[in-house]
Order: structure tokens, then C-alpha cells, then sequence
């Protein structure tokens, strides 16, 4: 089972799931609706709530 | 005539209308059109395959590829993909999908020239995906996506393995792709590669006969040839021609639609998904490995094939392969107790089993559903009914549920277990035994007599209306 935790966009405010393994990384994501790329320390917000 | 995409179209067509429908207003895959438009019709309780012809590419031009999507959706249609009675599509199906899964026939390699893949090749410069009208499936998807099967050798066996993995449409590089990874198959081939810093061959097939895709779904070893054991579904050899990167060392089918070539270089990963994947929930964003596109080769008619995501055309092409053999093993371990085994679309195909059985003591329907959960790691809940449950039958499996369950017995939790999806049960599986308890005095099922039902002929009477 992966773990995961929700980012929101920093441009467009919408959120989308991401696999925890890259929660403490540099990796840039891709917001799947305006394609701005953003780490995860650039994210507008955070859910990480788990178990 | 070899068997194609088209060979089972025209079949289709002919035999079976309703199967299949034919759009001929423009659509724009890559704004949801055609997704929506297979909603509506799921909605309505139709899922015919159904043939976009005006699909837009992804530079939103008027594309000569139409577009082929939901063609697993009905047991039936896979039923007359093998050459099986649409009116056995429940289990003897399954069985059916496990016999052919063992009957294997060696692919031949036929010259370019005998080749309708090879109609038209690009290379190079010529190669931009955004040529091909590569649909969206759901709001929040990464992005335009390939659903159809991908290829792979085994560099030491010479093994061909083919799987359902997912292709993204790369924003950055319209020559390379992103790909999800994630069959046991291929990830072992992966290794391989990465181990010895190589890149590794791929290639994507974006339309064949469904016998084609089905047999890429055959349960057998790594080491088995995956063409061999298509060849076997198809009930004729399958027809190979060298690819346009490797050559002989690496054959491709002679009669697909579309094959994308490319390479997964080592180590490489990029971000991909989220996607509305199995489960019809989203797969999280991660890290994938991406394939450099070396050459497309297609028809000049081609058809680009797609699997209409988390709907019955996704559930149905795992569903099948593992009814068969999970009914095959448990009638290895219990007898012929076991009478059944389906996997509901409720579950998605992958979620739940239910199984059948002619219980002759009690508890049997316990050691039946703890046998069943350890072969599939993607059960989460396995239910246990009587023979006199349909299993394919979801209101009365609910039914047997309701009426013979005492949850302080006849439920348990199995706890700190491996589970494959992300859903709010965790890393727990649920048994169910909804068989009729034999150890206490509780009403049984209402039937008409089988000697009536047996005596009435139906027709005979709505003749009269």
C-alpha cells in the first residue's frame, strides 16, 4: 500500500495526491492542472494525515 | 487473414451490432470528449467498444487515427475475442482463459514487406507524439495517456513479456514518454538493465486483436514467451517482424496498429501521475521512468487503441485471468466443494472475490476464504457463500451476507498484511462467511421447485400474450 500526502498548487490552489517517498526531497512536482512545477516546501499547503 | 484489430471490428459489426459504435462528429481526446462521452453512455447502461473516427491530435489537428476504446467491457465481446459462447461468459470463461493460457502456439517472423506495421515509419525528426490523439481520461489525470500493453525482453531467456502499463505524453519532449512501470514482469526486466547501466528496449502496442491484449494477461512464469502464449489465444501463430531499432534482436507484432520503439535509460526518473487508475481512485504522483522514442511505425489506416480507465473495460481484463485460476486452485486444495469464484466490478476486479460452495460440514466456508485471500495480494475482502448463490449474482451474495452472518463469528480481520491498493482499510483483508450456518436452527433460502421450473417452458407461455 503507498503512502500518501495531498499538495495544493501554489498557482492555481488545487490540490493533488503525491507518493510520500518524495515528501523530504527536492523533486519538483507538476501540478496536473496548470503544469506549474513546484517543490514540495513551495506547496501552498499540506495534508499529510496518515493511519 | 491474419487476426487484427480490424478482422475483429468487422466481426463485431456484423455478429454483434450493439457491440459497437461508431462516432463521426470531431471530438477532442485531450479535452475529456471522449471520456465523457463513454460516461454518458456507462451511465445509460451501455458499453458497447466504440470507434471515434474525427479525433483531434494532441497539436488539436484533425488526426487520419481514429480512436478504439472499451472493447473489454463485456465478458461477452471477450467471449467472441476467443472464439468462446457469449452465453458462457461467467465462469466457464475463466476456465476457458485458464485452459488457453497453457495452450501456447510459437509466433513466426514474417519480412517487413508482409507487415501492415510497417506501412509508414518514423524516425528521428519525423517522430512527435503529439501526432497521435492521445486521450485524457479523468479530470486531475498527469496528462494525455497510452493504456495499452508495453514490451519487454528478458535479455538472458530471449523471453518476450508484455503488460498493461501506462504511457503519459511527456509536456517537455514530445520523443519521450513516461512510463508507470509497475508489473512484476517488467520491473525484473528493469532491473536487469539498471544493473548493467544499459538502457532497455520497449515498445508500446497501440492496437491489436483483443485475443492479443488477453493473452498479454495470461498467468504464467517469467520465463515463458509471452508471444507463445498470445499465439495461444489467438489460435494461430502471431505474426513478427523485426523492429526499426534493433532489428532481429528484438521482434515486434506484424499486424498491430501503432508500435512506439524506445529506450528506458538507466536510472532515469521523472515525476508522472496522478491517473484515475484501477481502483477509480487517482494513483499519486511519483517518480517514473521515462522512454526515449526511437521510431513509430504504424498503418496507414492506423487505429489507436485505449482502455477506458477504472470502468468495466479496465476491471474486465484482470477480472477473467484470475477468476480461472483461482477456481483452479481451490478445487486443487477443497474438492469439488468449491463451485465457483467471481471477482465483482464493485471491487473493481481486484478488491473482492466471492466464491461458491457446497458446504457439507461447517467452517468450510472460513478455510475456503483464508485459501482465497492468500492468492491474490490485491483481495482486500473475500466473501464465501453457498452453490445456491449465484456469485455473479452481486444482489444475492449481499443477500447471503445480510440473512447468514453473525459478525461476532463469521467476520474476521486479518491484520498487518500486504495489500497493493491505498484504501482506507489499510494493511488489513476482511473474511466473510456467508454460507448458512449448519450448527443452529435459521430459515433457508424461499425457490420455486426445480421440478416446476424444469416442466415450464417460458416461451411457450408468453407465446399467449
Amino acid at each position: 500500500m503507498q503512502r500518501i500526502f495531498w499538495v495544493t498548487c501554489p498557482s492555481c490552489g488545487k490540490a493533488f495526491s503525491v507518493d510520500y517517498g518524495i515528501r523530504h526531497t527536492t523533486v519538483p512536482l507538476e501540478c496536473p492542472y496548470d503544469r506549474r512545477k513546484f517543490t514540495v516546501d513551495e506547496a501552498a499547503a499540506l495534508d499529510e494525515r496518515w493511519g | 487473414m491474419a487476426k487484427d484489430l480490424r478482422t475483429f471490428i468487422k466481426q463485431i459489426e456484423s455478429e454483434h451490432p450493439g457491440d459497437f459504435r461508431r462516432i463521426t462528429k470531431e471530438v477532442d481526446p485531450a479535452n475529456y470528449d471522449v471520456t465523457a462521452i463513454m460516461e454518458h453512455l456507462y451511465r445509460r447502461g451501455e458499453r458497447p467498444a466504440v470507434l471515434f473516427e474525427h479525433p483531434k491530435n494532441l497539436k488539436g489537428e484533425d488526426s487520419d487515427i481514429p480512436v478504439l476504446i472499451n472493447v473489454f467491457a463485456e465478458r461477452a465481446r471477450c467471449a467472441t475475442a476467443l472464439d468462446f459462447p457469449r452465453d458462457q461468459a461467467n465462469l466457464p470463461l475463466s476456465l476457458e482463459f485458464s485452459r488457453l493460457s497453457e495452450a501456447g502456439v510459437a509466433p513466426v517472423t514474417v519480412s517487413p514487406a508482409d507487415a501492415p506495421v510497417k506501412e509508414v515509419v518514423l524516425t528521428g525528426d519525423q517522430i512527435d507524439t503529439r501526432d497521435l490523439p492521445i486521450v485524457i481520461h479523468s479530470e486531475g489525470d498527469y496528462g494525455p495517456c497510452l493504456t495499452m500493453t508495453l514490451l519487454v525482453k528478458d535479455p538472458e531467456s530471449g523471453a518476450y513479456n508484455a503488460a498493461f502499463i501506462k504511457a503519459f505524453y511527456d509536456f517537455d519532449d514530445e520523443r519521450r514518454l513516461r512510463i508507470t512501470i509497475h508489473s512484476p514482469d517488467t520491473e525484473r526486466a528493469l532491473a536487469w538493465y539498471e544493473a548493467r547501466q544499459q538502457p532497455m528496449p520497449i515498445v508500446a502496442v497501440l492496437g491489436h486483436h483483443p485475443a492479443f491484449y488477453l493473452g498479454t494477461m495470461g498467468l504464467t512464469p517469467y520465463e515463458s514467451d509471452d508471444f507463445t502464449t498470445i499465439g495461444g489465444f489467438l489460435g494461430e501463430p502471431l505474426r513478427l517482424v523485426p523492429s526499426e531499432t534493433w532489428g532481429d534482436d528484438f521482434l515486434v507484432p506484424a499486424d498491430a496498429e501503432i508500435l512506439i520503439e524506445g529506450e528506458v535509460p538507466p536510472g532515469e526518473r521523472m515525476i508522472a501521475d496522478p491517473f484515475g487508475d484501477i481502483t477509480r481512485q487517482y494513483q499519486a504522483q511519483t517518480l517514473r521512468p521515462v522512454m526515449n522514442v526511437t521510431a513509430i511505425t504504424r498503418r496507414r489506416d492506423a487505429i489507436l487503441q485505449d482502455v477506458f480507465a477504472g470502468h468495466h473495460d479496465h476491471f474486465t481484463v484482470g477480472q477473467i485471468p484470475k477468476e480461472g485460476t483461482l477456481y483452479n486452485t481451490l478445487r486443487r486444495k477443497f474438492g469439488d466443494i468449491v463451485t465457483a469464484v467471481h471477482l465483482p466490478y464493485s471491487g473493481c476486479g481486484r478488491l473482492a472475490c466471492y466464491v461458491s460452495i457446497k458446504k457439507t460440514r461447517e467452517g468450510q466456508g472460513k478455510a475456503v476464504a483464508l485459501a482465497a485471500i492468500q492468492e491474490s495480494w490485491t483481495f482486500q475482502v473475500v466473501v464465501v457463500v453457498d452453490d445456491v448463490i449465484d456469485v455473479f449474482n452481486e444482489q444475492d451474495v449481499v443477500w447471503a451476507a445480510l440473512v447468514n452472518v453473525d459478525p461476532s463469528r463469521d467476520v474476521d480481520m486479518i491484520h498487518n498484511i500486504p495489500t497493493v491498493f491505498t484504501t482506507s482499510m489499510g494493511y488489513r483483508k476482511v473474511l466473510i462467511d456467508a454460507t448458512r450456518p449448519l450448527d443452529k436452527a435459521i430459515p433457508e433460502m424461499n425457490r420455486v421447485p426445480q421440478e416446476a421450473l424444469d416442466r415450464i417452458d417460458l416461451d411457450a407461455y408468453l407465446e399467449g400474450r
